[in-house]
């Protein structure tokens, strides 16, 4: 999807800003002044509107002579018309803008190009400035203003002037806390919307961070119909026009039906309920179609032909879906295309807009039912929803009008990782037993792409060194090698385990900690630095139980105190029961909510310190 | 296959406008040449059993230069420009893909697009490249790829890029790549004259071939070296030229191995070639047309690295040169009056052996601390030098010593076990150089870095062979015949020494933290790692100056330049102290790395001597941090790791058990730590047996000893790596106490309340 790549290239442009940061944690760069305007005009004699932009930009170097990077992105539906660098109050003619290809590592190709060139700064306190005029071409594709820049921007103005025969309205996202105002008139039947900003820090990249829409200031801008003269263009001004525009794209392609018919009855052969063949060629397009964005104008929201797609046996988020729905269609069954935005966007379909989706999956309708199945999700099963489309809502293909619904929202059950031991003492040093493994729903697939991401002569070596923390110690034995192309049942694994030197023997007493994995020990967040919340990975359940036999001529003398212990994300249980000849650890945590806000770091931490202490405490027999 | 120089995999090069004839021509020539035409070596679709488990097996690789030339342009062109040279690379791979990581290895290639022609008085220039590319199924069908659906990446200088369609587990990619072009015997400059392969690389290869076409014009020579098969060579008479052919099967891949040496011990096959002959020093010249195989002829290399020298030498003296001005003559008269003023203050300075030392630390001083501006790296006295540089310094040394003071001295020209051995030499770049000098000659000075001392070695030099030559400054001239070889002294672990004091105690308030005291002291190459990480340069600097008595800041070195510098100064004075605050994170990161474990707190640090003073060749430093999570609660009693305070020891894996080859490591080493831990008030402390331990051999040992003493737990620990070359026999040695002070760092304390 093309937003897709608009998020990415946000990410991008801040990565870059990042980088700089790297270099200039102590604002030896600022913005000193932008002055940036928007204006929604008519071109084409009156046959499309557009909207020029023109910005003026100073840097000015606070302490050490530099020379930064300056770039500004534009593609197939943007130009960049001019550009006029000045260093140190005089026009440098010698520095030539270079245009070209913007590659982006998670996007195969994009019809994303990159202006760029070194800017000097050329001494404490000089200035440098950038004159630029951008055309965006189409306003369907203007769909947002982000107010930061890669430097600490002491003053900024941004300026939309818009005809009134333009209907574009301009939402406001994620000004709190930062010093915006707005002032907005009417001058010769132009609405002209004025903010001024005044010290806007410049963003701080950090790692599990909500996506930017959720975290900069910034103004959505959604262009909802233009009536210059005597024309008329409808852009998004509703949920339908959206919708109408998507799926005449969904129509333009042409699908080998054929093709598809007889593929699909390859995959379905023998098979008899429709559950069964659902999942059959749900599963066959996951592990056969190989991922690859495409984003090039267009063709970024047209899915590619199916017929393409089967042959190249790869294709983007469009392709699998329509593949997925083409071959499912192709034996009577109900499926759908479906759009939908991924958690990494802050909008919903409430502001119908490009911006506000960046994906593609499709949807089998049974019994009333609605199964979103999503192949690029390599190892997930049917009717398991990874977090990052969880819970989002979803514009499913209906004819002419569409559906909105919701994806269902996960549980901390889909998502489980249950580990049950029974071990004995093998001497005063080492335990010896059978433990069993199974991963269910995103801890399957975390595991498996870990996994597949190796080389097929370490792959063994890979589950062990998985399992056993590559710690030589924990050896395993008799692996069991797991079933891992079946998405939809439990991965199990079972083996023998014979963990050397995981007791501490002291005189008559022996000192064990049963629970080798540890789940988030370190999970401790650096609340003075972090300036995020944190996305944790998924909503997952860890469920632990260890059997202990107590050594023969030992007796239990202490274990440490049951612990339970609540946080608005995660919850844990620890506990350790005594039965005759027996100790059972027992340990469960459920991550229930995965946004982990700003506000409540300290808790967290508490959270996670009391459960890391209590990882330490041991366990000590004493000899009778 | 690692390609360090010459041909390159995916370098793959290909069409900017629609395709000429000529173009498409060429194109479907290579297509029947190389797809079209039964090759015995890319015959095969399957693997041994004893392959079935590799990510990827190359089931055939083929390199091949072919050159030809011909007679072009008239007789009004300029002799030298009346020859166009052709060159024609093929580079071809079939690879089976075992999984999804070579899958995804492979899915993607990028080329470059080619296809220029131009027609000039001298003949016609083509610049073609040419990528083909075919899947075989499983089932045995082949599926030709369409290159066209490649995209291109606008401004990237016509390179394209293609997902391989239809490509899953279990197919087998088969491509070649084709580089065409012409180069007109006047630009000799623009000629390729070298191809270096090892043959070793990620994935086994069962088939490999190596093939050079040379026509009449070149002349070529060839090495073969550890292990690697020799070339078959042929003259076809009817081409006039020579065909070298290389031959090889079952080529293993690089396992992920620990101290090995690729030019000493991974076969490699280097080639040399060039129109005209390649002239040989004291050996009959290669002619156009010949072939040889080079001769053990160390000499030989180590003279032509003797001309090169004797070049920077005449650039550096000779009057009109453009280094005149700032080379070694105005550099004599500096140095003759810094150490008249030198020795005024230090009279007992007034001899050989002192002149020459003094004059190490000021060149040392001058080209490494003097040189900087605001781009200057300031968080680290570390500087390495090239080879040029490194011929410089020692030139400029012996050069000062011989004409100024008549004090003769050695240029010592050594390759080290980073290059290949002596017997092996066939480039100049094989090389490296250091003076010897001193009343008796007995004292080495390297230019490597900016952190040797007097008499200090590379690592990598010591106990190799090495050339003793003699530089006639008056005849810019070496006489090699009275040249020697000599074998260059070796250090003793006990020189490379890493010596740590920790005085640990607990945190009365969180008994599960530690506070720990840790000192250090490094000597040798274990000095300089830890200057390089925790120095800064402005430190570095002002130990420099003062070693050859400057005193002067760095900001007053900058104000003494030009007006321009003194402009600079405030920008200056930040960046430098901008370098000084950053520090920390580097003492943070030293902790992390060798503890394995992050400190919960970095509470202060200092060095208190950085070791770049003459006669105090040892680096110190303090710190004071809190680590967590090393002590564990157990009733009333607490356990605690102080197996790991001896910091994060090496665990093999089990691959790197099992050795077939001799044992390449860095240098000798040792480490040294003594420990006093506290014990809290009301706690003994338990399970000190534990912690002595002894494994000594002829490869090192790991030696460990415990004991209480007044209320202190007091461990003493010492590990060593006696050389730094092992034969494979000697590596159970090596691994017996690598395993012992891996086991030592799981040992455990108890904590008994009384």
């Amino acid at each position: 999807m093309q937003r897709l790549f608009l998020g990415i290239s946000a990410a991008i442009l801040l990565f870059f800003s990042t980088s700089l940061q790297a270099q200039d944690t102590d604002n030896n760069v600022v913005v000193e002044n932008k002055i940036q305007t928007f204006r929604f005009q008519t071109a084409a004699k009156g046959e499309r509107v557009e909207i020029a932009e023109e910005y003026d930009v100073t840097f000015r170097c606070n302490d050490v002579r530099t020379e930064i990077p300056f770039s500004e992105m534009y593609d197939s539906t943007t130009t960049i018309d001019d550009v006029t660098i000045y260093v140190n109050g005089s026009k440098a003619k010698q520095i030539r803008p270079r245009y070209e290809y913007y590659s982006v590592e998670s996007i195969f190709y994009s019809d994303a190009r990159i202006c760029y060139f070194s800017l000097p700064l050329e001494k404490r306190n000089s200035t440098s400035r950038v004159v630029l005029r951008r055309t965006h071409q189409d306003p369907q594709y203007f769909t947002s203003v982000y107010f930061t820049e890669p430097y600490l921007t002491e003053k900024k103005t941004v300026r939309f002037i818009i005809p009134i025969w333009m209907n574009a309205e301009l939402v406001e996202y994620n000004f709190k806390g930062f010093d915006i105002r707005k002032a907005e008139s009417i001058e010769n039947n132009e609405r002209i919307i004025t903010y001024t900003l005044n010290n806007i820090p410049k963003p701080v990249r950090e790692s599990r961070a909500p996506g930017s829409s959720y975290i900069r200031p910034h103004i959505l801008v959604r262009c909802q119909e233009a009536r210059p003269s005597n024309k008329q263009f409808v852009y998004f001004k509703t949920l339908q026009d959206q919708y109408k525009w998507y799926i005449s794209l969904v129509r333009q392609v042409q699908d080998d039906q054929e093709l598809l018919k007889k593929k699909a009855t390859e995959l379905t052969a023998g098979l008899s309920s429709d559950m069964e063949k659902v999942k059959a060629i749900f599963y066959w397009v996951q592990q056969h179609i190989r991922y690859i964005a495409f984003e090039d104008g267009i063709a970024g929201f047209r899915p590619a032909p199916a017929g393409d797609v089967l042959r190249k046996q790869y294709g983007d988020c469009k392709g699998m879906a329509n593949l997925t729905r083409g071959l499912l269609k192709a034996i009577g069954l109900d499926a759908r295309v479906c759009w939908l935005g991924t958690n990494h966007i802050a909008y919903d379909y409430s502001t119908p807009s490009m911006a506000v989706d960046n994906h593609m999956i499709c949807a089998w309708i049974y019994k009333g039912k609605k199964y979103f199945l999503d192949a690029t999700e390599t190892n997930i099963g049917l009717n398991e929803y990874a977090e990052r489309i969880q819970g989002r809502q979803v514009l499913i293909e209906n004819g002419d009008s569409y559906l909105l619904e919701t994806i269902p929202a996960t549980t901390p059950e889909q998502n489980v990782q249950r580990e049950m031991a029974k071990l004995h003492f093998a001497n005063t040093l080492d335990l010896k037993g059978d433990v069993q493994l199974s991963f269910k729903g995103e801890s399957r697939s975390d595991l498996l792409n870990s996994i597949e991401r190796t080389k097929k002569d370490n792959m063994q070596k890979s589950l062990i060194s998985y399992l056993s923390k590559s710690n030589q110690d924990y050896a395993i034995e008799n692996l069991q090698p797991a079933i891992f192309n079946t998405p939809d049942t439990l991965l199990n694994i079972k083996y023998q385990l014979h963990f050397r030197n995981a007791i501490t023997a002291f005189d008559k007493e022996l000192y064990a900690e049963l629970d080798f994995r540890k789940e988030m020990n370190d999970f401790r967040v650096d609340a003075a630095k972090r300036q995020h919340d944190i996305l944790l990975p998924y909503k997952e359940h860890i469920i632990t139980e260890i059997e202990l036999d107590i050594p023969a001529g030992y007796r239990v003398k202490t274990v440490p105190d049951d612990l339970k212990s609540q946080h608005t994300n995660a919850d844990v249980s620890i506990s350790y029961q005594q039965k005759p000849g027996k100790l059972i650890y027992r340990k469960e945590i459920r991550i229930k909510e995965t946004w982990l806000r700003k506000a409540d770091f300290e808790k967290w931490n508490t959270f996670i310190n009391g459960l890391a202490g209590k990882y330490r405490e041991q366990i000590v027999f004493e000899k009778n | 296959m690692k390609h360090f120089l010459g041909l390159c995999v995916l370098l793959l090069s290909l069409s900017v406008a629609a395709q000429n004839d000529d173009y498409k021509k060429m194109a479907d020539e290579l297509e029947q040449r190389i797809f079209g035409t039964p090759d015995t070596a890319f015959a095969a679709n399957t693997v041994p059993d004893f392959y079935k488990n590799e990510s990827a097996v190359i089931l055939a690789k083929k390199i091949s230069l072919e050159t030809s030339s011909k007679k072009v342009g008239s007789f009004f062109v300029n002799r030298s420009a009346r020859t166009m040279f052709n060159f024609l690379n093929i580079y071809r791979e079939k690879i089976l893909l075992n999984d999804k990581s070579a899958l995804d290895e492979y899915s993607e290639l990028t080329f470059t697009e080619l296809q220029e022609k131009n027609k000039t008085i001298v003949g016609n220039y083509k610049n073609y490249s040419f990528v083909n590319i075919r899947l075989i199924k499983p089932d045995g069908s082949v599926h030709k790829v369409n290159v066209d659906e490649a995209v291109a990446l606008e401004g990237r200088n016509n390179k394209k890029k293609i997902a391989i369609p239809g490509l899953s587990v279990g197919d087998i990619l088969d491509f070649y790549s084709v580089k065409y072009y012409d180069i007109n015997s006047a630009a000799q400059n623009q000629m390729p004259d070298e191809s270096n392969e090892v043959l070793a690389g990620d994935y086994p290869v069962i088939n490999y071939e190596l093939s050079f076409v040379f026509d009449s014009r070149f002349s070529a020579e060839y090495q073969t070296i550890n292990g690697a098969p020799d070339f078959k060579v042929t003259y076809d008479s009817e081409e006039e030229s020579n065909r070298l052919v290389l031959k090889a099967r079952h080529l293993p891949k690089m396992k992920d191995m620990l101290w090995y040496s690729i030019p000493r011990q991974i076969p490699i096959v280097r080639v040399k070639y060039t129109t005209g002959s390649i002239v040989r020093k004291d050996l009959p010249a290669i002619k156009p047309g010949s072939v040889e195989k080079a001769k053990k002829y160390e000499n030989l290399i180590e003279a032509k690295f003797g001309d090169i020298a004797a070049n920077i030498f005449t650039l550096q003296t000779k009057a009109g040169s453009p280094y005149y001005s700032r080379g070694f003559a105005p550099f004599r008269e500096q140095f003759r009056d810094a150490y008249k003023k030198y020795k005024k203050a230090h009279p007992e300075a007034d001899n050989t052996d002192s002149l020459i030392s003094y004059l190490h630390r000021f060149t040392k001083y001058t080209g490494s601390y003097t040189y900087f501006d605001l781009e200057s790296d300031f968080s680290s006295p570390y500087r390495e030098y090239g080879l040029y540089h490194q011929i410089l310094g020692c030139l400029q040394f012996a050069f000062t010593l011989e004409k100024e003071y008549k004090i003769p001295s050695d240029i010592v020209i050594v390759a080290g076990r980073n290059s290949v051995s002596r017997d092996n030499l066939f480039d100049l770049t094989d090389l490296s150089v250091m003076v010897r000098a001193g009343s008796k000659k007995e004292r080495f000075f390297s230019y490597s870095t900016s952190l040797y001392q007097e008499n200090e070695i590379p690592a990598s030099f010591q106990g190799e062979e090495a050339k003793v030559i003699y530089f006639d400054f008056s005849r810019s001239n070496i006489d090699f015949d009275k040249g020697r070889v000599i074998k260059l002294p070796v250090s003793s672990h006990k020189d490379n020494n890493k010596a740590e004091k920790l005085r640990v105690k607990f945190n009365a308030e969180n008994p599960e933290q530690m506070l720990i005291y840790r000192s250090q002291k490094a000597t040798g190459v274990q000095r300089r790692e830890q200057q390089a990480w925790l120095g800064l340069f402005e430190d570095a600097a002002m130990e420099a100056g003062w070693s050859v008595g400057e005193n002067k800041t760095l900001l007053e070195i900058n104000d003494d330049r030009n007006k321009k510098s003194r402009k600079q100064a405030d920008e200056l004075a930040s960046v430098i102290k901008k370098a000084r605050t950053e520090k920390k994170k580097a003492f943070e990161s030293e902790i992390e790395s060798s503890y394995g474990t992050a400190a919960k707190e970095l509470k202060d640090f200092k060095i208190v001597s950085l070791g770049s003073m003459p006669g105090q060749p040892v680096f110190e430093m303090e710190q004071n941090f809190v680590m967590e999570g090393w002590v564990k609660k157990a009733g009333n009693n607490y356990i605690v790791d102080a197996g790991k305070l001896i910091t994060e020891q090496l665990e093999l894996k089990p691959d790197q058990r099992e050795r077939k080859i001799s044992v390449y490591m860095p240098y000798p080493r040792s480490y040294s730590y003594q420990i006093e831990l506290e014990i809290p008030e009301g706690f003994t402390a338990e399970g000190l047996d534990k912690f002595n331990r002894k494994v000594e051999n002829v490869s090192g040992g790991f030696v460990t000893t415990a004991r209480t003493e007044n209320n202190k737990v007091l461990i003493t620990a010492e590990k060593w790596y006696t050389k730094s070359w092992e034969p494979v026999e000697n590596w159970p040695n090596i691994t017996a106490f690598i395993d012992e002070a891996f086991q030592f760092t799981k040992e455990k304390i108890l904590l008994r309340k009384k």
